[in-house]
């Protein structure tokens, strides 16, 4: 029973993640203006592109790669490779978020890529990601997934904070 | 092409980005892009930014 506790933390953690982001979402959402709006639909757009090319690659090397990858982490990957490029390009283009609440985003996404790092740590370790020696990626490493998006998104946030901290927030 | 009358009127106003931001109603981010020449406003804003500096469409955006 105590084996499976971490999970069910991460699982409660995702949830509740999930909700606050929501709830910000709703607060802001009506703050957006018609530059940030139009630079969304971009990254949706952009987003969308790159998932139909990931999967077009995928599908031609497909006998190489079903070595690796199973099928349920390639939706895993197309899931979150959406939302990590519709984030990042948000953000890199000030289209996502306002920066009254760039600080406590930041936190949260600390909080949520330490925690996916850690459990694939402790699913690397176990053995969950080898196959007869091999490595073979399946549903399970969504934790790897996790962790790079929302570091990536942790690190476009960094980068913009940095940048209008340079810029002095005027006359950029 | 970089819209220096539009950040003339807004310094002759003493206002900052962020003043004129939130006095039209969008992101400091917008009016940088719009002075930076990055970004095409659409004629609603155009006119909210003219209202707000007390000039004409002509003498902010006009070339």
């Amino acid at each position: 029973m105590l084996h499976i506790l971490p999970h069910l933390i991460l699982v409660g953690f995702v949830i509740a993640a999930f909700f606050y982001l929501v709830k910000v979402r709703r607060q802001t959402s009506r703050q957006y203006d018609e530059r940030q709006l139009l630079l969304q639909k971009q990254a949706y757009t952009n987003a969308a592109w790159t998932v139909l090319l990931v999967d077009l690659a995928i599908a031609i090397e497909g006998a190489v790669l079903e070595q690796y990858l199973s099928l349920s982490f390639v939706g895993f990957l197309n899931i979150f490779l959406l939302v990590a490029i519709y984030a990042v390009s948000s953000i890199l283009t000030d289209a996502y978020f306002l920066a009254t609440n760039k600080k406590r985003m930041i936190v949260l996404y600390v909080l949520v890529c330490s925690l996916q790092v850690f459990t694939f740590y402790q699913q690397w370790t176990d053995g969950d990601f080898t196959q007869d020696g091999h490595l073979y990626l399946t549903d399970r490493a969504s934790t790897l997934l996790a962790a790079l998006t929302f570091g990536a998104i942790l690190l476009a946030t960094l980068y913009k904070v940095w940048k209008e901290k340079r810029e002095g927030g005027d006359d950029a | 092409m970089k819209n220096l009358k539009l950040k003339a009127a807004r310094v002759g106003k003493d206002l900052s980005q962020q003043a004129l931001a939130d006095l039209v109603g969008v992101s400091r981010q917008t009016i940088a892009a719009v002075e930076k020449g990055d970004y095409n406003p659409t004629i609603k804003l155009c006119l909210a930014i003219c209202k707000a500096l007390d000039k004409t469409l002509d003498e902010l955006f006009w070339e």
